[in-house]
């Protein structure tokens, strides 16, 4: 594209037409890249601020999570995928134990599936807190940052008390958890619900309504469901689009067919849809603990122990251990079989696929990062878009590198 | 840290394997076995498929060091020391099988709604019954793979329009490739395997973009070949990497890594 | 309509303003850390170490099933024999925390609940070599481990 647009002659005529270079230029950006959430190379052909064309390189966080497990028995693998999404690492945990408990046909007691539900959704809660600090930060406001890490600090100090770890929790085991909740954790889920409302009431004064926010974000990046669906995009950047597509609501795992919650939907499926969205279903994800944390079997901890000390008999149902059947971790060899579990994570369908073959090892698995699928829609958003607007759009989508590449 | 133990791993891992081979390959012999079932009667079955198996195994050892060796010099050594003793287990196997079918006859799998509704519409599905979690798995042959992937795609009976993932598995004899479909309107699910073909399969792409990145990373991973794919490349390897590190006799042998020895 | 743009634009950075502004006048969230520790929960994830018996002699038997659900390969190392009473005798017992992923599997397995995890999380040092923990290192006495026993709600040691 030539420009002849009219630029200011000098008597010596330096700036004329043929000096001044219009072919396309090739940026490179990252692999290290602050906006980059990782290490993504980004290749981005320019032409001018448009972008013609742009080809995500992936790999450089390549752990090789699935030549892992063929070397390691399942109980040994299993603190390593807590590093496959390492920011919902329940919803890794809960795919891959899923999965052997569906070879191996393990009764999984309810009140570990609820205490999973709610591990879970104070997860979602956390990544999303994640993702709105970093997304603003992208787009150039610092304090929202400082503010989500607060409400995310205090989430991960449940974890704490309850896994002992922040991140990596290793929480889960087959057919059960490690151990039941900490006397009185409940009562500081229910503090925190009480209060998080609030906080995200603040989160919205702050930006949803902020002018530059709102031209950085409306109508930009928009997706369309028939283009994101040929793209394999799932979870909130899907249902920003208009899809209704939620695996809680659309084959019930775990026990979500036991709580009511909406699914928010965006209408337009522009970024600014993508962060409504995300915003309202820490919302719903807040919804669902607390009708977790309310019908939880057996109620806190302290009252299960206070009747399992005063001889009660119902309160050691199986319904209500920690574990269905404690199996041994060390020689555990489960059946032949395969299964694919896929959850609905933060940013979509986590898939976990395993194929055991009667040793302590799984002859393969596979993992399905919902991030590798939302990536690919990248060159497709960005074509003809302006440059300014691709951190908009990328932060948008939602992607973390060390699920993208395993 | 860690990763210095992720790398090496695979060594050790290497030796490991050889142990629980016979096991695995008993496994492979029944999905064959039922590749032939809804064609063939189940009398008379069992020695004619052993003989009609062996000729696919050695298909398969012709090319794996070929590809390799295409690849680079450094991986040929390991390949052709390999196919030797690789090939006795799978032999044996194939013999042992016929006896072991009399012991245990495998019930047929029932053709499931999607495999019924291929059946009608001209396809040749092998139905393989559900998997742990109830989702039904197809085998088709990887020529109608294409089609029948559009067609599933498109009819208003499945409409599977998003692809969840493809995985590759290697059963030391051949190479597979698993889809994952789901319906984003009917909410179901879906697997087809599909197995290659010297070490090749139709590329998905044009039906579901998003095959775009997940047969690069098969391809990567496994080697699988995906025939007709716009640019089939390696995703998650560095591009100048040797062999396909999923593969079950993959061994580490690249000289860059070698300062990971601890 | 620009106008409105203008206002309602100055409105809501105004809003956003007042948000931020309210937090001057709430307490810090922050810990001044060096100084103040945090409190860590009891089920921390941090150093490992090895409880005694009350008389301080070595609880582990050496059944290696630690060692061998380690995610991390070799990095729990033990060589053991036996004494003539049968009992047994460990020789070498080294964890390299260098490499440790903080995971508790090993915690979990331990038949007799010898290997455990601290709150220590302080474990910067300047070597690699330093890193690797010997028995002496790991263990804790037999009043340390009575403490850690009675406060982690594990049965007391008995003969
Ligand atoms: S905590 Fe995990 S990584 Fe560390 S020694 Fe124990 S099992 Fe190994
Ligand atoms: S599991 Fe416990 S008893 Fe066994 S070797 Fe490890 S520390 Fe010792």
């Amino acid at each position: 594209m030539s420009t002849t647009a009219n630029f200011p002659t000098t008597s010596q005529g330096v700036f004329l037409e043929k000096d001044i270079d219009t072919n396309d230029m090739v940026v490179n950006i990252g692999p290290q890249h602050p906006s980059t959430h990782g290490v993504l190379r980004l290749i981005t052909t320019l032409d001018g601020e448009l972008v013609k064309e742009i080809e995500p390189v992936i790999g450089y966080l390549h752990r090789s999570k699935e030549k892992m497990a063929e070397s390691r028995s399942l109980f040994q693998y299993q603190p390593t995928i807590d590093r496959v999404e390492y920011l919902s690492s329940f919803f890794d945990h809960y795919a891959f134990v899923a999965a052997l408990e569906k070879i191996a046909d393990l009764h999984v007691p309810k009140r570990v599936q609820y205490i999973r539900m709610i591990t879970m959704e104070l997860n979602r809660i956390t990544s999303h807190l994640l993702w709105f600090g970093t997304y603003l930060l992208d787009l150039g406001a610092t304090s929202p940052m400082f503010y989500a890490f607060r409400e995310r600090e205090k989430i991960l100090s449940l974890f704490e008390d309850l896994t002992g770890a922040r991140m990596m929790y290793n929480y889960y085991r087959f057919g059960g958890v490690v151990a039941d909740m900490p006397e009185g954790w409940l009562d500081k889920v229910r503090a925190f619900l009480d209060e998080a409302p609030k906080r995200f009431d603040e989160y919205e004064a702050i930006v949803s309504k902020n002018p530059i926010f709102l031209d950085r974000t409306m109508g930009i990046g928009i997706i369309q469901p028939e283009v994101a669906i040929q793209y394999g995009v799932t979870g909130p950047t899907l249902r920003a689009s208009g899809v209704n597509l939620d695996q809680r609501k659309a084959n019930p795992y775990c026990c979500y067919d036991e709580v009511e919650f909406d699914v928010p939907l965006g209408t337009k499926g522009d970024c600014y849809d993508r962060f409504v969205v995300r915003m309202q279903e820490m919302r719903e994800s807040l919804k669902i603990i607390r009708q977790a944390v309310d019908n939880m079997p057996g109620g806190d901890t302290a009252d299960l122990n206070k009747r399992r000390e005063s001889g009660d008999e119902t309160a050691n149902d199986v319904e209500l251990q920690t574990y269905g059947k404690k199996i041994n971790l060390i020689t555990y060899k489960p059946p032949k079989g395969e299964a694919m579990v896929t959850v609905e994570s933060p940013r979509g369908f986590l898939g976990c696929y395993m194929i055991t073959d009667g040793t302590p090892k799984a002859y393969r698995i596979k993992w399905r990062g919902a991030s590798f699928s939302n990536l690919s829609i990248l060159p497709e958003l960005m074509r003809g878009r302006l440059f300014p607007d691709l951190m908009s759009i990328f932060g948008s989508i939602d992607v973390i590198l060390p699920e993208v590449d395993r | 840290m860690s990763s210095e133990n992720e790398i090496d791993k695979p060594q050790e891992q290497q030796s490991e394997t050889v142990t629980p081979e016979p096991k695995a390959e008993e496994q492979q012999p029944i999905e064959p076995k039922e590749v032939k079932e809804p064609v063939s009667a189940e009398a008379g079955e069992a020695p004619e498929e052993a003989v009609a198996e062996k000729p696919a195994k050695p298909a398969r050892k012709a090319v794996t060091p070929k590809a390799s060796a295409e690849e680079g010099a450094a991986a040929e050594p390991s390949a052709d020391g390999e196919a030797k003793p690789k090939a006795k287990p799978a032999a044996a196997a194939a013999k042992a099988a016929p006896a072991k079918k009399e012991e245990v006859p495998p019930p047929p799998p029932e053709p499931g709604r999607y495999a019924q509704l291929l059946m009608a519409n001209g396809f040749k599905p092998v139905p393989l019954g559900n998997d742990a979690g109830g989702i039904e798995m197809i085998e088709l042959n990887p020529s109608e793979l294409r089609e029948a992937c559009q067609f599933l795609r498109d009819s208003d009976a499945s409409r599977f329009d998003l692809l969840v993932s493809i995985a590759g598995v290697d059963w030391k004899t051949s190479l597979q490739a698993v889809y994952h479909l789901y319906s984003t309107a009917t909410y179901q699910k879906l697997a087809i395997k599909a197995t290659a073909v010297d070490d090749k399969l139709p590329s998905v792409e044009s039906v579901w973009i998003t095959a775009d990145w997940h047969e690069r990373e098969t391809y990567d991973l496994f080697g699988i070949i995906f025939e007709g794919h716009h640019k089939l490349e390696r995703i998650l390897m560095p591009a100048d990497w040797i062999g396909h590190p999923m593969r079950k006799d993959y061994k580490v042998e690249d000289p860059r890594l070698v300062w990971n020895e601890r | 309509m620009t106008d409105n743009k203008v206002l309602s634009g100055i409105v809501e950075i105004g809003r956003g303003m007042a948000t931020v502004g309210k937090h001057l006048f709430r307490p810090p969230v922050t810990l001044e850390y060096p100084e103040v520790m945090p409190e860590l929960s009891k089920r921390f994830h941090g150093r490992l170490c090895l409880l005694t018996k009350s008389s301080g002699e070595d609880l582990c038997i050496g059944c290696q099933a630690c060692a061998r659900v380690c995610p991390c390969g070799d990095l729990i190392q033990i060589e053991m024999h036996r004494d003539d009473k049968k009992q047994p005798v460990i020789d070498r017992f080294t964890i390299d925390i260098g490499r440790c992923i903080f995971c508790g599997n090993c915690t979990e397995v331990c038949p007799v609940d010898c290997i455990k995890m601290l709150n220590d999380f302080e474990l910067a040092d300047y070597s690699r070599e330093a890193l690797v923990l010997d028995k002496s290192g790991l263990s804790l006495s037999g009043e340390e481990s009575d403490k850690y026993r009675k406060e982690h709600g594990l049965e007391p040691h008995v003969e």
